[in-house]
């Protein structure tokens, strides 16, 4: 599934030592100042640091792995997790609050800005190298290339901040929830019918193009604990652990595991300290914004769980020893990460989310914008690996 | 010793924590150490990260 990341195999005990010692001062600060809550959202945010990297779990490279291969074991891992989630997650949504919380699923609209969102994300995705998840946990694992692309998405983020109030103005069908349409038993099976299909789908493609087809769980040939520790997940591990991380969240924060909105946070934290007002624009006078941008990012449950994610997968990565020696950045390579960074943020921004917010939270929450999310990121996504060449990327 | 491209993520994780303390000691000065995560009681905008 593929962020492309170099191989070597020995623990980098330096590089270990400073992920844990950041990972321990971090999670005493949180415990001290703040609540068990932030603590253990950071700690649900290092578990999804090491399962994404160590199970190398990318939306972007596995979509173009289908697209250009027709290698579809990546897509079918993403629809296992999406199935999982909806499973651990829909049914709690019916409540209004759980452990003490109130809690909301993730929710938008059926709307142009979604299309055009999506679409834009699906495009940047390619051309940044990697999606919400992907652009953490490849900065969190060393990739040089990666934080250009993060600060890109932030920028962008910022930016449709700026311009999502106009882009809902747009035509909109508003939010659609199947759970006001059917019982929780019959949006989580309608869907499972809808996860099934596409993977049929993918089967079908492969089939035409492959003898045999590619597995999402292949029994490991090393001892369990030294894979655990040490990476090469299978597919299938990485998918559990995330559905069963994004409930945790929905447990802890009361909304289900989200990236993007904390890029935005970030970027208006940076602005409003270079002396923009960002706390006028409209976007951040609503009240999630507004309360996040006036209180400290690490009260921001976004961001804690982005942290966290980091710092787990810098500590994966340290205790697999891959990684690169070598900066190879060339022009057109960095163009195509600015560019894709901006499309990114900005497209997330206008589509309420990202592969996470939107694709398997909202569908885990039975939102249909996720699966309209899906289609036109996907559509994006084709033209962005078609575009990929013009960059000097394969 | 790290890799190279390890250390410019150590130098970005460094600068980011270092705001993060700053954006921390800013946040409480000027209006008290907020220590409740945000909650979400309404589908509408504004109302929570997913639904941004």
């Amino acid at each position: 599934m593929n962020q492309e990341i170099p191989h070597q195999s020995r623990i980098d005990k330096s590089a270990l030592t400073l992920g844990i010692a950041l990972l321990i001062c971090g999670l005493t600060f949180l415990f001290i100042n703040y609540s068990v809550k932030h603590f253990l959202l950071l700690i649900i945010g290092f578990g999804l640091g090491v399962s994404l990297y160590h199970a190398a779990f990318g939306f972007t490279g596995s979509w173009r792995n289908f697209i250009l291969e027709r290698n579809g074991n990546g897509v079918r891992s993403q629809l296992l997790a999406i199935g999982l989630a909806i499973l651990l997650i829909l049914p709690f949504l019916g409540s209004e609050s759980l452990f003490g919380n109130n809690i909301v699923g993730a929710l938008g609209p059926i709307g142009v800005s979604v299309i055009i969102g999506s679409f834009l994300f699906g495009l940047g995705m390619q051309l940044g190298g990697g999606c919400g998840s992907g652009t953490l946990f490849t900065v969190g694992g060393g990739n040089a290339r990666m934080l250009i692309t993060l600060v890109f998405f932030i920028l962008g983020s910022l930016l449709g901040t700026l311009h999502l109030p106009w882009w809902l103005s747009l035509p909109s069908l508003g939010t659609i929830s199947l759970s006001a349409y059917m019982n929780t038993m019959q949006a989580i099976i309608i869907q499972w019918i809808v996860l099934g299909f596409i993977a049929w789908m993918t089967i079908y493609f492969e089939k035409q193009h492959h003898k045999n087809i590619s597995k999402i769980y292949t029994k490991p040939d090393q001892s369990m604990i030294h894979v655990f520790l040490q990476g090469r997940w299978p597919l299938l591990w990485g998918a559990v652990a995330l559905a069963l991380l994004n409930m945790f969240t929905l447990f802890v924060a009361g909304h289900p595991w989200s990236v993007t909105f904390a890029f935005g946070l970030w970027g208006a934290k940076v602005a409003t300290l270079l002396g923009v007002n960002v706390a006028q624009w409209e976007y951040w006078t609503w009240a999630y914004p507004s309360r996040a941008l006036h209180q400290s990012i690490l009260n921001d449950s976004v961001s804690l769980t982005n942290i966290g994610l980091i710092l787990g997968a810098f500590i994966a990565s340290s205790l697999s020893g891959k990684g690169s020696s070598i900066i190879r950045i060339s022009l057109r390579s960095s163009l195509a990460a600015i560019l894709g960074g901006i499309l990114m943020g900005y497209g997330a921004r206008l589509a309420f989310g990202c592969n996470i917010g939107a694709l398997f939270s909202g569908i885990a929450s039975g939102s249909l914008h996720g699966w309209l999310w899906f289609g036109f990121a996907f559509l994006g996504s084709y033209f962005g690996v078609k575009l990929r060449p013009s960059f000097g990327l394969h | 010793m790290l890799r190279k491209q390890q250390n410019i993520t150590i130098i970005f994780l460094l600068l980011f924590f270092l705001l993060l303390v700053l954006d921390h000691f800013h946040s409480k000065n000027h209006q008290g150490l907020q220590i409740k995560i945000q909650e979400h009681g309404e589908h509408e905008e504004g109302s929570s990260p997913c639904g941004m």
